[in-house]
């Protein structure tokens, strides 16, 4: 942590001697006092709200491309006819920037949630959709047989052979889909939000050049991405695939 | 809070076609797949069963992006400038991402100092939505590309550093050991040993930031791009009410994205397969 | 395996379900009000702050169900697809939507107007006092905006054309410190940007386009909308009557009220930058021939660079009946 708190001292120092403008890079110290002033009941918890709209875009987004992808990842794992129908529009739509489809969504489902949702949940789907592709087509069709063999039923099959088998990849795509679902969020908020979210809080602040602010949303927006990268799936990853299935971890 | 810890975080991301069908099927089926949708577009516009102002036929799109990109476009050719725009931005920031972020990678896996300088620094950006830099770079570097390439920079480099030092955990140590005992320098360990080893996870870093650099770039253009850029395009035409640009814009997008991932990158591989039998670790 | 497939089918089939009506709940939250309702879009400007920041439409027993939009493309594109029946646009944009949906909607009203909020910054060390003193150096501008265009008009005037100068197309909110950073050497920016960028002492405005061009922003209005809602429609106009009146009147009350109701978001804006803002704007008032006249060069030069194939006739599209009705409504005080 040290060369960080360098980076921190150097920042502070840097905007104190009068290097740079408090107008253009408000020190690390301005910032944090913006942000409790934000969290004080002063401004009504405003970043409080702010926050919770973001996480709960971000979170719904995410469930939705979950139990979209998955169910459909499966499908097309298992249906190799179906997979090479989809495949086209897997390829043409996967560098496709979520963001991209902003204005189209504006159109069709207009200003706000909605439109934020749908835009990170192309974000998330395609990730979680195509790790579980793999992750169900990289399983040796003799698992399914000896476990068939044993006597084990489609559900049998489905809950012993194709959920653990794939768990890893699986793992590893709902950490990307979540990812890729946090880092579209601030461009869909900027873009499409009505009122609330830490984009949109970046995006108002920027207007009115409130640049104190905007900073306390951008480190926010780290903070968080950090703690899900790190604490949330990394447990949940340790929890999950680790206990279940060791190869998940390439070391 | 190493970057051990996410490692696996970035998934190669990519449909490979696992079995080969006969070659009708493997062309044909992609070309209807794509084709019909675009035809029952084509048919609701022309029948008018939605706005045709709001949703354009593909045909209607098409026309759009040919005159952009011809000399009667506003301004001429801006198409072609905006997707060149585009083009160089990226070619630079990934360029100065391929240097820096290979040689910050190194340092990583290779040195103390490394380690410790830069580890910690990196696992803190990564998680870091690269489009929350655009307002900072604006602000600090104003506007023009050094703001847009600093972005591809910064979605490609963390991609990079990522499988450099990913590629470097993994070389077995063993392989140094047998090196030095057989009389082998630092530089002949670096260059025979190590450069090989991690070239296929450089490859596979590049491949990832290119992808991250591209989606970024083109938001960032949305919100910041001086002159010109697809992102810049698409954001001009909402302003503007030009829904066929939007489209067209969106489209040329995509291929591009699916040019760099496949054309240029399918070709890479190709190469560097047959030549030194390298695996991009998929 | 067959057998699998179809678990693993129907099993999905439930989850898309699932995952459909988790989506319409989220649309489902419309309250349904008993009083008549406009859907009005706003942006992030000092005026709709102020529009905002008050329910002017209370006492005339109207509400208001307001959406924000980052740009006024997405709320014209909105307005066009039916989900707001109030919009407010003018110059090129307001010129492409009347060439390309005449009948959609009516030019009910002046939403504001005023050559003032246009104004020219330098960098508070710069020893440039004029426009002229900038020729051959670097100016930001936002290209394509009615403010650009006033500006080039202005140089006209003055006898200079936009070939003596490096224009630099950025952002408005980006003109600011591209300015304070030394990027370009002036910039030319709407309000608030000048104002705030005054206040906050990193700039100083050196020309303002006053007296070059009112370029009038309009309050525009469903067809559909207007034809069953012809009461609500005055009753809400006369509000904004008694809002252009405490703009109008007093400038500083109103960047008052606009900072309060910009900080309800958590953002700090002054409000004397505010109150400076406003007090350059002309807020409201009738739809004037001299106002839509302005239009017409805007459309011409449209026209010529192929943007719209004919120049669309603006007479058809003015409604003044609602505005006239609303003036002997409202109650003309200066905003208790």
């Amino acid at each position: 942590m040290a060369p960080i708190l360098v980076v921190l001292l150097l920042w502070e120092w840097a905007v104190r001697a009068g290097l740079t403008g408090s107008h253009i890079l408000p020190a690390p110290t301005a910032i944090v006092a913006r942000g409790m002033a934000l969290l004080s009941g002063a401004d009504h918890h405003v970043l409080l709200v702010h926050t919770w709209r973001s996480l709960l875009r971000a979170s719904a987004a995410f469930v939705l491309a979950v139990m979209v992808g998955v169910p459909l990842g499966f499908w097309l794992g298992r249906d190799e006819r179906a997979y090479s129908w989809v495949r086209p529009w897997l390829a043409l739509l996967l560098p496709l920037p979520a963001v991209a489809w902003t204005p189209i969504f504006l159109v069709t489902l207009g200003q706000g949630d909605v439109t934020i949702v749908a835009v990170c949940f192309l974000g998330a789907v395609f990730p979680v959709l195509i790790s579980t592709i793999q992750g169900v087509r990289a399983i040796a069709p003799q698992n399914i047989w000896v476990v068939r063999s044993l006597g084990a039923g489609p559900l049998g099959v489905f809950l012993r052979v194709l959920i653990p088998a794939s768990l890893p990849t699986l793992m590893a795509g709902f950490k990307l889909g979540f990812a890729h679902s946090w880092r579209t969020l601030v461009a869909a908020e900027m873009l499409a939000a009505s009122s609330y979210g830490l984009g949109f809080m970046i995006f108002a602040a920027r207007e009115y050049m409130d640049v104190r602010t905007m900073f306390v949303g951008i480190v926010l927006l780290a903070a968080l991405g950090f703690a899900f990268e790190h604490l949330l799936f990394g447990s949940l990853e340790a929890v999950t695939v680790h206990r279940w299935y060791r190869r998940g971890q390439r070391r | 809070m190493a970057i051990d810890a996410t490692r696996n975080s970035e998934l190669n991301v990519r449909i490979v076609s696992r079995r080969s069908t006969g070659k009708m099927k493997r062309y044909l089926r992609p070309v209807i797949a794509v084709a019909v949708p675009l035809a029952i577009w084509q048919l609701a516009a022309n029948m008018g069963w939605v706005n045709s102002f709001l949703f354009p036929a593909p045909w209607a799109i098409a026309k759009a992006l040919w005159v952009q990109a011809g000399p009667h476009g506003n301004p001429p050719y801006a198409v072609l400038y905006s997707l060149l725009h585009s083009l160089w931005r990226i070619c630079a920031g990934v360029g100065l991402a391929l240097v820096f972020g290979t040689l910050i990678g190194l340092a990583i896996g290779l040195t103390g100092w490394g380690r410790a300088i830069f580890r910690p620094i990196i696992s803190i950006i990564l998680p870091v939505p690269t489009l929350a830099w655009t307002p900072v770079l604006l602000l600090v570097f104003g506007i023009d590309d050094r703001t847009t390439i600093t972005v591809v920079f910064i979605a490609a480099s963390l991609q990079i550093i990522y499988n450099v030092v990913a590629g470097i955990d993994t070389l077995n140590l063993r392989v140094f050991w047998v090196a030095r005992s057989m009389g082998a320098s630092r530089m002949q360990i670096f260059i025979k040993a190590i450069v090989p080893g991690i070239f296929p996870y450089l490859l596979t870093g590049l491949r990832l930031g290119v992808g991250f650099a591209w989606r970024a770039l083109i938001a960032a253009e949305m919100l910041a791009a001086s002159s010109f850029g697809l992102g810049l395009m698409i954001s001009n035409a909402v302003e503007y009410l030009n829904m066929d640009i939007i489209f067209g814009g969106i489209i040329l997008i995509a291929l591009m994205g699916c040019f760099f991932e496949y054309v240029i990158f399918g070709w890479i591989e190709m190469k560097t397969v047959k030549r030194w039998g390298v695996q991009v670790e998929r | 395996m067959k057998q699998s497939l179809i678990s693993a089918r129907r099993f999905g089939l439930a989850v898309a379900a699932g995952a459909l009506m988790l989506g319409l709940s989220f649309t489902g939250t419309r309250a349904y009000a008993a009083e008549p309702t406009v859907r009005v879009g706003v942006q992030s400007v000092p005026t709709d702050a102020v529009f905002q920041g008050k329910d002017w439409q209370k006492p005339y027993g109207v509400q208001r169900e307001i959406t924000k939009f980052s740009s006024g493309g997405d709320m014209l594109q909105a307005f066009i697809a039916g989900r707001i029946d109030m919009a407010n646009g003018g110059s090129a944009r307001l010129v492409t939507l009347a060439a390309r949906q005449p009948k959609l909607f009516y030019i009910i009203a002046v939403d504001q107007y005023g050559g003032d909020r246009y104004g020219v910054i330098v960098s508070k060390n710069s020893s440039i006092t004029s426009v002229e003193q900038l020729k051959g150096k670097k100016i930001g501008v936002v290209k394509g905006s009615g403010c650009y265009a006033t500006f080039v008009l202005y140089l006209k005037k003055h006898g200079m054309s936009e070939h003596d100068f490096q224009m630099v197309n950025m952002k408005v909110q980006d003109i600011r410190a591209a300015v304070q950073q030394g990027v370009v050497a002036a910039g030319v920016a709407w309000e608030p940007n000048v104002a705030i960028a005054e206040t906050m002492g990193v700039a100083k405005r050196i020309a303002s386009m006053k007296g070059i061009s009112e370029s009038p922003n309009f309050i525009l209005v469903r067809r559909d909308f207007a034809k069953t809602h012809h009461k609500t429609l005055v009753d809400y106009l006369a509000g904004m009557i008694d809002m252009g009146n405490f703009v109008n009147h007093d400038p500083a009350k109103a960047g008052q009220l606009a900072a309060e109701s910009v900080s309800r978001t958590g953002i700090k804006v002054d409000a004397k930058a505010l109150g400076l803002a406003l007090s350059r704007v002309h807020v409201g008032g009738p739809v004037t021939d001299d106002l839509i006249a302005e239009l017409g060069p805007i459309a011409q030069s449209m026209k010529a660079s192929h943007k719209i194939s004919a120049i669309p006739d603006f007479k058809a599209l003015i409604n003044t009946s609602f505005y006239q009705q609303a003036s002997k409504l409202a109650h003309s005080e200066s905003g208790k």
